[in-house]
């Protein structure tokens, strides 16, 4: 009778765990795969004597400063942009970003210059991991570069 | 081998012919009703499991249940699709570039989990030349 209530109380205590294990890990991952809102920024890389201003870009300038070969970068703007259809920013120098459609956890995102849609990324995005598009020509051979990521 | 003559068995069985009268039926029945009430020998028979016990035994089961159910939809949540390295990556699914333009990058730097797209020569820049 002893040997049984004790593998009963183990039984409990495995299948306890087990339930916090199970519920700690859906939380994450559930506020993972859908935003409410992405941080668009705005960013400026040329070869300036302009100081890199990292305020606000520490996140996304490693990975930039590895990949391209500009001396300067710097945050021109920093926005939030609500992932619902029609949702949309205005960011310095013109453009506008716009959430046209979701599709799952991604959505489509208008990049707007100037009126005129120039290109139309669906994205899926999840904290820490942002996603940038440049080549957008800034002059003096610089270049904007749009930043989504998940705040 | 002892031979015995058969007359000779008949009346030794004659003689040891004492065999109880047969019972009476409701005597029997009686006694038959007595046994049949005491608690088998050969079981374990403890006693049934009070309510709380079982309402826990219950809800263990059900906890359990759940806990299957979780983890299975959550590794179906998690299965890949194709084209992607991982469930929890951010992705860039599909790009439409609505200006010429000489060609396009996707990098992914894996230490920091940041993926750039390079749109070269885009043909329509924002000076509108």
């Amino acid at each position: 009778m002893e040997v049984r209530s004790m593998i009963w109380r183990s039984r409990q205590a495995v299948l306890s765990v087990a339930a916090v294990v199970v519920v700690c890990a859906a939380l994450p991952t559930s506020a993972q795969v859908n935003p409410a809102a992405v941080s668009v920024r705005l960013i400026v890389a040329d070869n300036s004597t302009e100081r890199t201003q990292a305020a606000g870009a520490e996140d996304v300038l490693p990975g930039l400063q590895k990949t391209y070969r500009f001396a300067s970068y710097r945050l021109l703007a920093k926005k939030s942009l609500r992932i619902t259809p029609g949702a949309k920013v205005a960011l310095p120098e013109g453009f506008i970003i716009r959430v046209s459609r979701l599709v799952g956890d991604a959505f489509y995102a208008d990049i707007q210059s100037r009126g005129k849609v120039f290109m139309r990324p669906r994205l899926k995005l999840v904290p820490g991991q942002p996603i940038s598009f440049g080549g957008f020509p800034a002059g003096k051979g610089g270049s904007y570069i749009i930043v989504f990521s998940v705040p | 081998m002892v031979k015995t003559k058969w007359h000779n068995i008949q009346k030794t069985l004659r003689e040891q012919d004492d065999v109880p009268a047969p019972q009476q039926e409701s005597e029997f029945w009686r006694e038959f009703r007595i046994r049949a009430a005491q608690p088998v020998q050969d079981e374990e028979s403890g006693p049934a499991l009070p309510f709380w016990p079982r309402v826990q035994r219950t809800i263990w089961a059900a906890a359990a249940l759940a806990v299957i159910v979780s983890v299975v939809g959550l590794s179906l949540r998690n299965t890949t699709t194709p084209g992607s390295d991982s469930p929890l990556m951010s992705e860039v699914q599909e790009i439409n570039v609505t200006v010429p333009y000489s060609s396009i990058m996707v990098m992914r730097d894996v230490e920091t989990g940041a993926t750039m797209v390079w749109v070269s020569d885009p043909q329509e820049s924002q000076n509108g030349s």
